[in-house]
Parts: C-alpha cells; sequence; structure tokens
C-alpha cells in the first residue's frame, strides 16, 4: 500500500455543516441567544472487529478479556468498555469490539489467544462512531424521531457499562448506546454515515444542532 | 360588527383581551380563549354555510369535533387550510377565515333558489343523475362543486415542515376531560410514564363548560389543579391539541398534534403538525360523549344547536348564541341549559319535554329558577 | 404494526426490526431424492396457512439478526409466545381449543 493515502473518516468534512448556515460565524450561538442544544462528533479513525464465538466458554471469555483488558457481556443489549475499547452485545454469540488499538495487531492478538469455534473479522473500513450530546429534552426528542426503539426505557450508564441496541435509526440502522455522561454513541455504517449526518441536522433543527470537528 | 352576544362570564375567555379577525372578507373582533365558532356566534353571525343540495342554510349546531356545518377556510396564500371545523380553530389576531360553500357568499346564494323553487334541483335530487353522458360530467361537475363548496387547497409549496416521535408508555390516557385527567394523575402518583392527549387547546373536556363544583370548589378550578399537578410529574407527558385518530394492533396509537396552527404563523423552528406514534402498555380511553341531536322537521335551519352547546358557550365562552330560546328535551339534563340561558339574563320562551311527567331534582329546580312553570309546554 | 418479542434479544421491539419468515417447524426431508413429486412439492410450497394459532418462524433482522419462532393467532394477531429455534412451543392449536 502506498504511504501517501490519506485515511479518512466517513464524516471527515461534516464540521463544515450546521442545522444553521448563517450562524456559521458565530458557532455557539443558535437563534442570536441560545446556546446549540444538540452537539454531534465524530471519533477519530478507530479499529472495529467483529467477534463471534461461544458465550458460555470461560475460556473464550477470559481470553478476549486478557486481551482487550474488557470483559466480555453476556448480557442481552449490554456493554463493557475501559478507556481505549468496548464490547457491545449485538446477539448470542456476536460481539462488536470498539478500540483504538490498531485493528490488525489486534485481530493478530485476538487470534492468538482465542481457539475453536470462533470468527473475527476487521470491518474497520465499514463504520464510524459518532457521539450525540446535549440538553436532556432535545436528545430524546431527537432520538425519539429517529427511531422506534424506547431508549427512555434504559437506566442511567456507569462509567464502563451501559445499555446499547441495534435497532432502526432514520430508515437505517445503528449501534445505539448510552453513556455515563448522558451522551448517546452511535455506531453507523460508513455508507449510511453522510445520510444519517444529514437527517440529525435536520432532525436537531428545533434545537440548534452543529458538528464537532 | 359587535359583539351583540358577548357576556362577560365566560370561565375560559378574557373579554378584556380583543383579537381581530375576518370573516368572509368582514372584520371582526372575539377575546382570548375564544374559537372562531364562538367569536362569529358573539357577532351574531347566524348563516355559516350552504347545504350540499339545496342550498339550505346552515347554522353552527355544536361545539367541537361533532359540529356539521361550521366549515371553513382558514388562512390565505400558501399556509391556507380547507375544511376546518369553526369549533375547533382557536382564534388568534389577524386569522382571516370564509365559509367554504354558498355562491356567490353564504348570505345571498343564488343557488338556494333552487330551494325556493325546487325546479333545478328537486327534492330526492341524487347528484349522479348528471353523471350521464359521462362526456358532459365534467361541466356539469364544476357548477355543483360550486353549489356544495369544499374548500381550495393551496397552490403554493406548504411552507411549514412536520415530524414523527416514537413514543412508548406504560398508560395512555385519551381524552383530558374529568375520567382522563384522574386517570393520569393516578397512573402517575404510581409511578407510570404516562402520555396523556386531548384534541382541545385545553384540558378539563366538558368541565371546562361546567358551573358545577367538585371536592367543595369550582369544576374550572379544580381541573387548573389538577393540570398543574400533572405537569409537575417528570413521568407525564401532557399534548393538548392533540388528536388521537387510530387503534391498531398491540396499543399502537397515531396522535396527530397541532402545535403551531393556533399561533396563525409558520414555525420559523420545528414542525407545524407532529405525529406520535404512540406504543403503550395500557390504553385508557375517556374520549366521552356526543349528544344526539333529536329529529324533527325543520331541525336543519339556522338557530337550531345542542343544549350542551349553548350552555358551552354561555359558560366556558361567555358567548349567548340568540336572545329567546326554546328548549327541546328528551332528558333532565338539558334543563341545565334553560337555568344557564336564564343565567346569562336571556329569556327562556319554553320547555318541550318528550316525556309526558318529567320529574327530576334540576326540573323542578328550574321552575323557580330559569323560567315560568306556565311556560312550559310539553308535546302530549 | 405489532409488538414482538425477541427471547434472544429479551425485548418487546417493533414490527419493522423483523421480516417474516413463513411457517415454523418444517424439517427438511433426509433423503429427497427417496420423495415422490407430490412429496417434495409439499414440502416446498404446501402450508397449512391456519385460522387461528399457527407457529411461524421471524427473522430479528436489524435486530441481533437471529431467527426464533412465534405462536400467533392468525386472527387476532396476538402473540402467544416466542421461542428459541430447537425449542418446542408452550400454546399449540389443539392445547388452545380444549
Ligand atoms: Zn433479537
Amino acid at each position: 500500500m502506498p504511504n501517501n493515502i490519506t485515511r479518512e473518516t466517513p464524516l471527515h468534512y461534516f464540521h463544515k455543516l450546521s442545522s444553521h448556515a448563517s450562524s456559521a460565524q458565530s458557532p455557539e450561538i443558535f437563534n442570536g441567544q441560545v446556546e446549540f442544544a444538540l452537539v454531534v462528533k465524530e471519533a477519530p479513525l478507530s479499529s472495529f472487529l467483529n467477534l463471534r464465538g461461544n458465550g458460555s466458554d470461560k475460556g473464550f471469555c477470559s481470553a478476549v478479556a486478557e486481551v482487550l483488558g474488557v470483559t466480555v457481556p453476556t448480557e442481552p443489549g449490554t456493554y463493557h468498555s475501559n478507556k481505549d475499547s468496548s464490547i457491545y452485545w449485538l446477539g448470542p454469540d456476536e460481539w462488536l469490539l470498539f478500540s483504538c488499538i490498531d485493528a490488525s495487531n489486534l485481530e493478530a492478538q485476538l487470534r492468538k489467544a482465542l481457539s475453536g469455534h470462533i470468527s473475527i473479522v476487521d470491518i474497520s473500513g465499514g463504520q464510524t462512531l459518532i457521539n450525540l450530546r446535549g440538553d436532556p429534552c432535545a436528545l430524546a426528542i431527537l432520538l425519539k424521531k429517529s427511531s422506534v426503539y424506547d431508549f427512555a426505557a434504559w437506566p442511567d450508564a456507569d462509567i464502563n457499562a451501559g445499555r446499547c441496541a441495534q435497532t432502526t435509526f432514520a430508515k437505517a440502522t445503528a449501534v445505539v448506546t448510552n453513556k455515563a455522561d448522558g451522551s448517546y454513541d452511535l455506531i453507523l455504517r460508513r455508507s449510511f454515515a453522510d445520510y444519517i449526518a444529514k437527517w440529525l441536522l435536520d432532525a436537531g433543527q428545533e434545537f440548534g444542532c452543529r458538528i464537532e470537528a | 360588527m359587535s359583539q351583540i352576544n358577548r357576556l362577560n362570564t365566560g370561565a375560559r375567555t378574557d373579554s378584556t383581551s380583543r383579537i381581530n379577525f375576518t370573516y368572509n372578507g368582514k372584520q371582526m373582533q372575539g377575546v382570548a380563549g375564544d374559537t372562531l365558532a364562538s367569536a362569529l356566534l358573539a357577532n351574531g353571525v347566524n348563516v355559516v354555510g350552504r347545504s350540499f343540495k339545496y342550498s339550505r342554510p346552515r347554522g353552527i349546531v355544536g361545539h367541537g369535533a361533532e359540529e356539521p356545518n361550521a366549515i371553513m377556510q382558514i388562512g390565505s396564500g400558501a399556509a391556507t387550510v380547507p375544511n376546518l371545523r369553526a369549533t375547533q380553530v382557536e382564534l388568534y389576531e389577524g386569522l382571516e377565515s370564509a365559509s367554504v360553500n354558498g355562491w356567490p357568499n353564504v348570505n345571498f346564494d343564488l343557488m338556494s333558489i333552487t330551494g325556493w323553487f325546487g325546479r333545478m334541483m328537486p327534492p330526492g335530487f341524487y347528484y349522479k343523475t348528471f353523471m350521464y353522458p359521462a362526456k358532459l360530467w365534467m361541466t356539469y361537475e364544476h357548477f355543483i362543486r360550486k353549489a356544495a363548496g369544499l374548500g381550495s387547497a393551496p397552490v403554493q409549496d406548504d411552507p411549514d415542515s412536520y415530524d414523527k416521535l416514537n413514543q412508548h408508555c406504560d398508560v395512555l390516557v385519551v381524552g383530558a376531560g374529568p375520567a382522563g385527567l384522574v386517570a393520569a394523575r393516578e397512573a402517575a402518583r404510581a409511578g407510570a410514564r404516562v402520555i396523556i392527549a386531548d384534541e382541545q387547546s385545553e384540558f378539563g373536556g366538558s368541565l371546562l363548560a361546567s358551573i358545577n363544583s367538585i371536592d367543595g370548589q369550582a369544576a374550572t378550578s379544580w381541573v387548573d389543579e389538577l393540570v398543574a399537578e400533572l405537569e409537575s410529574f417528570s413521568n407525564v407527558q401532557t399534548l393538548p391539541r392533540s388528536t388521537a385518530f387510530g387503534y391498531y394492533d398491540h396499543n399502537f396509537l397515531g396522535i396527530l398534534q397541532r402545535r403551531t396552527d393556533h399561533l396563525g404563523i409558520s414555525a420559523d423552528s420545528g414542525s407545524r403538525q407532529r405525529l406520535h406514534r404512540v406504543r403503550a402498555k395500557r390504553v385508557i380511553l375517556a374520549t366521552g360523549a356526543f349528544e344526539r341531536p333529536l329529529v324533527f322537521a325543520q331541525n336543519d335551519i339556522p338557530g337550531v344547536m345542542q343544549a350542551s352547546s349553548v350552555s358551552t358557550y354561555i359558560n366556558r365562552y361567555g358567548v349567548a348564541p340568540g336572545n329567546r330560546m326554546i328548549l327541546f328535551t328528551t332528558n333532565d339534563n338539558a334543563y341545565q341549559t334553560a337555568i344557564d340561558w336564564h343565567r346569562a339574563g336571556r329569556a327562556v320562551v319554553a320547555v318541550v319535554d318528550s316525556r309526558s311527567a318529567p320529574s327530576g331534582e334540576i326540573v323542578g329546580s328550574g321552575t323557580g329558577n330559569g323560567y315560568s312553570s306556565n311556560s312550559r309546554l310539553r308535546s302530549d | 404494526m405489532l409488538l414482538i418479542h425477541c427471547p434472544h434479544c429479551r425485548e418487546d421491539r417493533e414490527e419493522e426490526e423483523y421480516s417474516y419468515s413463513g411457517e415454523a417447524h418444517i424439517v427438511r426431508p433426509l433423503e429427497p431424492e427417496a420423495l415422490s413429486d407430490q412429496e417434495w412439492g409439499d414440502y416446498l410450497f404446501f402450508r397449512k396457512n391456519p385460522k387461528g394459532i399457527h407457529h411461524e418462524m421471524w427473522y430479528h433482522a436489524v435486530g441481533c439478526r437471529r431467527y426464533f419462532y412465534a405462536t400467533r393467532n392468525t386472527l387476532s394477531y396476538e402473540i402467544l409466545e416466542t421461542y428459541k429455534v430447537g425449542e418446542q412451543p408452550q400454546v399449540s392449536a389443539q392445547g388452545a381449543a380444549q
């Protein structure tokens, strides 16, 4: 691979847009006085791995925990994380790993630690993670506009654990998770990222929604 | 035209706060809290439309969703809306309204000649008579549509936006009258996630027009206290101006919320109307009841109105729709209307009761209160 | 719009997350070549389509992406149970009739 190729996240250009184009000069100001109630921020380039295996196999779980430093969540619709990595429950034998550790490095470590009937697929090129934060009421309405899932039924997240759900989002799909700070992470497919980001700007327009670079 | 029928006693109107509007191009005034219907009645407007076949004059009959006659074109230009019921349109400054049928206008209607002579459209005429030969239907339709009137759709692009929310709750209460409000309060106190929706501009339902008392206080202030309590709960969503229009499988309901229609302006931010797609664990339908109109000859002429509507216009809006009243009833309830009418300082000419010997508490109380006993007529 | 409980996600989810996958508990013949055309046709194309209790397969397409079974009343749309592949229904048409 030539060295001069620039790798960019799917939404690398998005900070140039906001729900109120005329206020681009003073991005903190919305309607003259109120701050933007919603902020969308894309995570930097990261690794996404799809992992499949037997969650009731103690050896499998401890090997994954050894590599990532995060225990495998076996309760449906939950995730565990530390400062570098997160493991999201996708199905009874399927997890999504999100990490700032280099993908090929991480995959090699996992393959070395795991044995038996497992699957690891590097899907880093096809995903992106965005964070949605802001006024809790505005966030709740934005999510109600976008998805049929009942996010309000979730308990608050802890610092290293919370809820996640793979569901419909803006007529596409996303993995939505809650965070300890009250914000939400969305994991989107790269091909839908532009569409969903524009959807968020439109749906958040009534509160003022901006993109943070 | 002045508000000749305005009283200063409306529980939910503020007669010191005037609102200007137009009806068929004429300047009129109503007050804060009015619907278009109550403001028209306050201004002494009797004829608000024409019937489809015979062009007979039509007046306001009801006070809510049941109104069959007062169908209006509201606003102008891109934001105009055809075929709204005047009884459901909240008055706002600068509101433009026009009756949708009657040509050239509802007060001088050329088509009503058919009503007088019955030649062009004889009684029992069925409009599809004109469909043959098929080629001429288009020609006929043009004039028949004009005769009937169905309002006109805006020709410009809609300036507003519309959105939808997916809602989830433990208890959905449809209707915020006394039953709905208490149900919502009990569910909320028990910690349930509650949504309560009502199509009217404010909660209270029939109590907004009631002069009775509940728990020792006026019904309207009882409503105010209860609504304030509901709004203090973080687990309660109150949706006024929201019509539940469908109840589908597994407690799935559709609710349309009108967010800015009562302001008369396009929303510069957010949506004009919002569709709530509600999935509820439990649903309480507390939608109340309509009065069933009585059937008698000429019961469609302007001035014939439901008894409950007369009481509502007097008590809620402070409007007495007329001067002299004959009350026709088959039950005790309607006697309250005679009492209300008398309290409004207007004459009850007669009470016609289809029963041979009406004798309820409220029937007797009317004798000394609303009208003299010798003015009471009976149909037998 | 149905509300369907996914036995894997252990949550009630909206119908739009699922896709319907036809009648449940249809076993593929072990020796297809030993079947008559009639028997093979019955296996491939013919379904019960009952009025009332029906066992059917659903796919949680945008959720956990797993198949599962549901017992549904095709008359009232009531879903009486959902269960994982490999499990047997607790509610049956015969049982409901008794
Ligand atoms: Zn599932």
